[in-house]
């Protein structure tokens, strides 16, 4: 029992962090607090079922066209049309022209989907796999192996690309960054095409696991907990808040009620942010008047 | 200040008569949808005090609604209370869950308290569907309405609507030309400021947080008169973008801009008929477009034509939303 619940947790986990770390990489770049989140990773579910399996194409080329489409997203609505025009609108502003996109995000898909919930199969078997007191499917290796991965590789493009430390001076500080000569709204760009496509996948793990519908953006609750569980503006942060939310909120699921999920994650938002509002790896913040 | 208090009392009290005097020629369906307005008018008002005048982002307003829709039916239907109490006792326990979070949120601002406020409305719905015994779960309950001898239902809710909205409205118009709403603005502005000007901070943000969820808890008492059934789907997150954009339309930080905006968006939704996709669709891109285009909203924009926000002496909180 323990063990299954364990690992149902890093599972789910894994994709928190997922989101959380493309929310994060956005808030850091772009100071934008992106509460459309929830609806990148619903479209991109969306997106997988539709070439996987309205379309039958094979699992590779409909998993690298979502995350394409994705980005393409990212560049297009979210950075050319929302993000840009607002960049020296007020925090409150953009906030609110998110969850507007959001909504019509929401109502695009209705329109074209329908509101009906959608089974989504996955490549991988569901079949448990023994190793000693754990049960683990193939599909929840998948999903732990490819989150590792491509936290991995976020990395190293960190580290040692060009955009990569572009975009940590950036986060940094913005004007001192573009006065060495880096393209800030080239910066933003990269962050919102890599977040949405991050979020994106999130969504298409998070298919199988749930049902597909218009609504399942609402799960970015969870992963906004994870990044302030993590400490806010943390990218180490978000994915040890994911993997711990994960973790928590399966073991109260399991112990106590499984319906009761939501208010879980609200009592331990609520109580991080009384007992540690830095989170487990944030920064103390510091405000100027 | 005295003045405007006391020029606009007789436009409260014309307002009542007007609605007293047209509301027999109108048939049913128009006397829904004036009732529907108001209710918005007064929910779309508290909100505005939070996050217009206050500056608090909150973002889970209709968890008000939903507590004071849920506990005008459950005081009627379960404890037998009439009407004219139980809409009240609404209000007041909206007024308790507000208070709770108002100090849960007291040292919060941005997007942790935007975060925490989405947190506590998602659980309250989640906490009505439960509930079962009470609020009989997903499937909903029926709410009994108002009646009195010799007059249509309609009309009576149609007349309790316009006065509780009117009271409400002549209400908030004055508390807000008070001290207090001098100060929710200063605290807007900058709460560090506010503070070294002498303004109790904690007091003031948890008053606010009780006044809109006092309007959030009448408006969802009334509207649960209004439609009869109630489920705890119908007071989702839906209901925090449908005021939301209310106060963007109409006006942020501005008494006016909520009833422009709840009257604009609820004729707009019941005159086209829309299905819940376009009501997604149409209000996301309203925010969009008058965040982007018209931050100041309709009233702000009326406003500016007229040149009055510099007699009015409240500052409009949009004013500063571009920084």
């Amino acid at each position: 029992m323990l063990s299954s619940v364990l690992v149902n947790g890093v599972v789910v986990g894994c994709i928190y962090a997922l989101v959380a770390v493309g929310f994060t990489m956005i808030y850091n770049a772009t100071e934008t607090v992106n509460f459309a989140v929830g609806e990148s990773l619903m479209v991109g579910a969306y997106l997988l079922l539709t070439f996987d399996k309205f379309l039958g194409w094979s699992y590779p080329l409909a998993l690298l066209t979502t995350l394409a489409m994705a980005g393409l997203i990212g560049f297009v609505v979210f950075d050319r049309l929302v993000s840009r025009p607002l960049m020296t609108a007020s925090m409150l502003s953009r906030v609110i022209a998110l969850m507007g996109l959001a909504s019509v995000m929401k109502g695009t898909v209705r329109l074209i989907w329908g509101a009906d919930a959608i089974h989504m199969s996955s490549p991988f078997s569901t079949k448990p796999i023994v190793v000693g007191p754990v049960e683990i499917s193939q599909q929840e290796i998948a999903i732990v192996v490819v989150t590792i991965s491509v936290i991995a590789l976020l990395y190293l493009f960190f580290q040692h690309t060009r955009i990569g430390m572009a975009m940590r001076a950036t986060s940094q500080n913005r004007r001192a960054a573009s006065l060495m000569g880096i393209s800030v709204t080239g910066v933003f760009a990269a962050a919102w095409i890599i977040g949405t496509m991050l979020s994106a996948l999130g969504g298409v793990f998070l298919g199988p696991l749930l049902l597909v519908d218009p609504d399942m953006g609402s799960i970015a609750f969870k992963s906004f907990t994870a990044v302030v569980l993590g400490g806010f503006g943390s990218l180490p942060g978000a994915v040890v808040g994911g993997i711990l939310l994960g973790v928590v909120e399966n073991l109260a699921g399991g112990y106590i009620r499984s319906d009761l999920q939501i208010a879980v994650t609200f009592i331990l938002l609520i109580a991080v942010l009384a007992i540690k509002p830095t989170g487990l790896l944030g920064k103390p913040l510091a405000k100027r008047v | 200040m005295t003045t405007t208090t006391g020029r606009r009392l007789p436009a409260a009290l014309l307002a009542l008569v007007m609605a007293g005097a047209v509301g027999p020629f109108l048939d049913n369906y128009l006397l829904y949808v004036l009732s529907l307005i108001g209710v918005y008018a007064i929910f779309a008002l508290g909100y505005n005090l939070l996050m217009g005048y206050a500056g608090q982002f909150d973002f889970g307003q209709g968890a008000f609604l939903g507590i004071g829709a849920y506990a005008s039916a459950v005081l009627q239907v379960k404890a037998g209370l009439p009407f004219a109490i139980a809409l009240p006792l609404s209000g007041c326990i909206a007024v308790l869950f507000g208070l709770a979070i108002g100090v849960i949120v007291l040292r919060l601002s941005g997007f942790y308290l935007a975060l925490v406020t989405l947190g506590f409305h998602q659980t309250v719905v989640l906490g009505i569907a439960l509930w079962g015994p009470l609020t009989g779960g997903f499937q909903g309950m029926t709410v009994p309405r108002p009646t009195m001898p010799g007059i249509k239902d309609n009309l009576l809710m149609f007349y309790i609507v316009a006065v509780v909205a009117i009271v409400l409205m002549q209400a908030a118009l004055n508390i807000l030309r008070s001290r207090i709403g001098t100060a929710f603005v200063a605290i807007r502005e900058s709460d560090i400021a506010a503070q070294a000007m002498g303004i109790n901070l904690t007091q003031h943000r948890v008053l606010a947080y009780g006044m809109s969820a006092f309007y959030g808890g009448i408006a969802g008492g009334l509207l649960a008169m209004l439609l009869s059934y109630i489920t705890p789907e119908g007071f989702g997150l839906v209901e925090t973008l449908k005021v939301l954009t209310m106060i963007t339309v109409g006006g942020m930080g501005s008494v006016a801009g909520s009833v422009i905006g709840a009257a604009v968006m609820t004729l707009s939704t019941e005159m086209f008929r829309l299905p819940k996709v376009s009501v997604e669709i149409t209000n996301g891109v309203l925010l969009v477009l008058f965040i982007m285009l018209m931050p100041t909203g309709i009233y702000g924009l009326y406003a500016k034509l007229r040149g009055r926000f510099a007699r009015s002496g409240v500052i409009p909180a949009t004013s500063v939303l571009p920084k």
